[in-house]
């Protein structure tokens, strides 16, 4: 096998920049949503189980019926996965869920919490 | 039949190598612990050096039990993760590798090979979801470049160590993969 440059070629540079910037960009259009006026939505492979409206439910814990693993916390408005039985605890390490389009993964018990717009649709 | 059981060794040391990076890695705390998932990437390594001196399938069947050790440790989701974030990136850096002409750096490989391995999961986990999960998709990209640069230059570091190997530069046949199935 040939011996290849140690370091980037300027075409590679370019390219890697151009692709930070477009990863950049479409990151700070994500966390534009508002803070206010949303609910979460609490998904079990794929199905709805619950929505939480952020706006009216009380600081708290949240447990779903039948479910002994997983537990959601809201607190100001936020949410997240709490005191989930899991080998990683990526989902609890994800924080407070707080502006539209957040979401947390508990890719074990698979469950996920993504929060909407009230009244926005399911996919949107 | 010396130089097969050689190339066997070599190949079981590379897979062992590949699992213990991954051990390491998950000892690191969450580099961005807002973004979970975001990892340093070393067995990366191994799988980039099989690809420039050991073969396609070398790298191939490495990222393939690795991926098994993960099923036995950690499960099928688990698996499912890594097979999918591995078979990109691996993927990826073979089609990167046979346009000769561009000849692309150890960082550039290794770079495309950490931001695939990122969608690949991401796919992986859409799957299993039943949902797009893509809103990581920003931060796994950027993090996919800076750990693709640092485990490009770790592998330029090592390289020197790791080529050593001789006998790996011959393709390993099929009989060499069987046996290395048989040895474990």
């Amino acid at each position: 096998m040939a011996e290849r440059k140690s370091t980037l070629h300027r075409w590679e540079l370019i390219a890697l920049a151009a692709v930070a910037a477009v990863a950049v960009a479409v990151f700070l259009l994500m966390r534009r949503g508002p803070g206010t006026n949303l609910e979460a939505r609490i998904y079990h492979s794929g199905e709805l189980v619950k929505t939480v409206d952020l706006d009216r439910v009380p600081d708290g814990e949240i447990d779903l019926p039948g479910e002994q693993k997983v537990h959601f916390e809201v607190k100001d408005h936020q949410i997240r996965f709490a005191r989930v039985d899991c080998p990683d605890k990526i989902c609890e390490q994800a924080g407070f869920l707080k502006k539209e389009g957040d979401i947390a993964v508990c890719m074990p018990n698979q469950y996920h919490v993504k929060l909407y717009s009230k009244g926005q649709g399911a996919n949107g | 039949m010396k130089t097969n059981v050689r190339t066997v060794t070599n190949l079981g040391l590379l897979f062992a190598l590949s699992v213990v990076l991954s051990l390491v890695e998950g000892l690191v705390p969450p580099l961005v612990p807002s973004v979970p998932g975001i990892k340093l990437g070393l067995a990366n390594i191994v799988t980039m050096y099989c690809l420039f001196y050991a073969g396609w399938r070398s790298a191939c069947l490495v990222t393939l039990l690795k991926s098994g050790f993960v099923f036995l440790t950690r499960g099928f989701t688990a698996f499912l993760m890594s097979f999918a974030g591995g078979l990109c990136a691996v993927g990826i850096m073979l089609l990167l590798l046979s346009f000769k002409r561009l000849k692309p750096s150890y960082q550039m490989v290794s770079v495309c090979g950490a931001v695939f391995h990122n969608i690949g999961q991401l796919g992986a986990a859409s799957l299993l979801l039943g949902t797009l999960v893509f809103g990581y998709l920003p931060v796994l990209l950027l993090a996919g470049i800076v750990m693709g640069l640092i485990t490009g230059t770790l592998l330029r570091i090592v390289l020197p160590a790791l080529k050593r190997f001789p006998d790996l530069q011959k393709r390993g046949k099929i009989i060499d993969i069987l046996l290395f199935f048989v040895l474990i």
